[in-house]
């Protein structure tokens, strides 16, 4: 445990203490803040378009549902911005390492390689979740300008969606990091695994049989969607828990395995 | 305290470790002495339980490298030749990280983090990032960081690479000041490094260890041919024949100065009582008359060059002589 606060202190401390990382939180908020900008001039529009429609031809239409046409889109934008940032937040962290030599340091010093891991996730997670409470801006925003407000049930379970893709590819970027000694390589191969798994489902458009189903449950966005419209299922918390196991389970192995290889 | 037996390394087909055995009592300074790429870093990596052995039995302090990896790597300090250092952060965050990694905290941390500041000298850099400083500073740091928890042993692979020769004095004297509280086992190129630091020196070459003890005792088992430095009044002429003509003397080599003779002779044959007894009867004044001992450069040639004799006998028995002559008549 003791171990576990310690690298952990230092991986936090490494992250913040860096320029560039604040870089990094610069663009990740002005990218959202476009977005949302984005999101919300388009719900304007369409807003006004419904009014002239109902006023020209006097038919009444349902009202427009902000949740629907505002939060659920900016959920998916922020996950596919989310699937660009993990990348950055792991690439260095085995990686560097080994590449400045300080694997050695760390595999010599009296510490489980399992506490290791556990306090590299940790830090990753806790740096994630920094990033993503920023965006909580926006949904106040939105709250504020809406006269009927914000219905905030698919708001919590959009985030606890996010919360699950960051528990999910964390690990995956981590693994990755620890396969090579270079940070821009762990970069590129962890946001290529991500956007496969992203884009994998939509080869299922169009087919059927048990091999689409099987690719279609790989496929991270539809897990994800079902957080973004509030509706939390159980099934989806389980792929999310089952990426997360399997690729803490290969980080470990991987990291053990240096010792073998001579990192 | 530090006890190989066998011990093997392969990377891949490749054999770095043939068979290292060696023992290091509690308090002792064992140095590893050898060219590069002779196993000196692989030997220290395997008891540092960084690498595995893939054969053969290694313990620290009783406890086995593969099966008690923790408490080996709790009882040792380890500095590596390139030390590992987070060159983000400055001097004190890093070693007080070190230190807490290793559980030090509170008042037992700082007393620390004050001793090893105050040893290896790095006050100066306290509060610099390792980004800025020098290869000599990084140095100094990483051994810091390897005193930092008071370990009863204490690993250090080169150490005193990169520093200036004044810090070099400094960083030998205090490794001797370690030992006797500490095991401490350091490896080295620089023959005079092992034979100023240590109390026993093993020689490695290609994986093996091929001669141990202490230096003299090394020194001591190729003092087969013996060498005494000679200068006599008479003149030099007559004073190199007279010297050749002594029973069991095998060469005579001039020295840098006229009229200084380097004398070899068989180890059996009282050559200096000779020598006298020459200058009684010639009536020459005797102006210095020193036995010469062997180097441990010289022994360690020597050794290794019996190593290479017995694979391919008499090529390099002549490859032997040229060698002797060169270091002796250095």
């Amino acid at each position: 445990m003791r171990a576990i606060w310690c690298i952990f202190k230092k991986e936090i401390f490494q992250f913040f203490s860096a320029p560039a990382s604040y870089g990094i939180i610069a663009v990740f908020l002005a990218v959202s803040g476009f977005f949302f900008y984005n999101i919300t001039s388009y719900f304007a529009m369409q807003c006004i378009q419904a009014i002239q429609y109902q006023s020209s031809y006097n038919i009444p239409l349902p009202p427009m549902n902000v949740n629907q046409w505002v939060v659920r889109p900016f959920f998916h934008n922020l996950a596919i911005l989310v699937i660009f940032l993990i990348p950055i937040i792991t690439m260095r962290s085995y990686a560097a390492e080994r590449n400045y030599g300080t694997s050695e340091l760390l595999l010599t010093s009296p510490i489980r390689t399992a506490h290791l891991v556990y306090a590299k996730l940790a830090s990753g997670f806790i740096i994630f979740i920094a990033l993503i409470v920023l965006t909580f801006l926006f949904q106040i925003i939105i709250d504020i300008f809406t006269p009927s407000g914000l219905d905030w049930g698919p708001v919590w379970s959009g985030y606890l969606g996010l919360l699950l893709l960051g528990l999910a590819a964390i690990p995956v970027g981590q693994f990755i990091s620890s396969l090579t000694k270079n940070q821009i390589v762990a970069a590129f191969m962890t946001f290529a695994v991500l956007l496969i798994l992203w884009i994998v489902d939509w080869s299922t458009l169009f087919s059927s049989g048990i091999l689409s189903k099987i690719v279609g449950y790989i496929g991270l966005s539809k897990h994800f969607s079902n957080f973004a419209r509030g509706i939390i299922d159980t099934s989806d918390a389980i792929y999310f828990a089952s990426v997360f196991v399997l690729s803490v389970f290969l980080t470990h192995q991987s990291v053990q395995s240096w010792r073998w290889r001579g990192a | 305290m530090i006890k190989a037996e066998n011990v093997e390394k392969y990377y891949g087909k490749f054999k770095a470790l043939d068979g290292i055995t060696f023992e290091a009592e509690r308090g002792e300074i064992l140095g590893l002495l050898g060219p590069n790429g002779a196993g000196k870093t692989t030997t220290m990596r395997i008891l540092t339980t960084y690498l595995p052995p893939s054969g053969g039995k290694l313990s620290v302090d009783g406890k086995d490298v593969v099966k008690d990896a923790i408490e080996v790597r709790k009882r040792i300090g380890y500095m590596p030749e390139n030390p590992p250092l987070y060159v983000d952060m400055r001097v004190e965050k890093f070693l007080k990280f070190v230190g807490e990694l290793r559980g030090l905290s509170g008042k037992k941390l700082k007393e620390r983090l004050g001793y090893v500041r105050e040893v290896c000298q790095i006050e100066e850099v306290w509060h610099n990032f390792i980004s800025q400083l020098s290869k000599g500073y990084r140095q100094r740091v990483g051994l810091a960081s390897a005193l930092i928890s008071d370990p009863p042993v204490i690993i250090l692979d080169e150490p005193t690479i990169g520093l200036d020769p004044k810090q070099i004095r400094y960083t030998r004297e205090l490794i001797k000041n370690l030992g006797g509280t500490h095991t401490v086992l350091l490896s080295t190129h620089i023959l005079p490094e092992a034979e100023m630091t240590c109390d026993r020196v093993a020689i490695i070459d290609r994986g093996k260890i091929i001669a141990i003890g202490t230096p003299s005792e090394l020194a001591e088992k190729i003092r087969k041919v013996n060498a005494v430095r000679v200068e006599l009044s008479g003149p030099p002429n007559e004073v190199y024949k007279a010297l050749l003509d002594l029973d069991g003397v095998s060469q005579v080599i001039p020295q840098e100065r006229n009229g200084v003779y380097l004398v070899q002779f068989e180890p059996q044959w009282k050559t200096r009582e000779q020598i006298t007894k020459l200058a009684a009867e010639q009536n020459w004044h005797i102006l210095e008359l020193s036995p010469r001992e062997a180097s441990l450069e010289e022994v360690f040639l020597e050794i290794v060059a019996e190593e290479e004799h017995k694979k391919t006998d008499d090529e390099t028995q002549i490859q032997k002589n040229i060698q002797r002559d060169d270091t002796v008549g250095e």
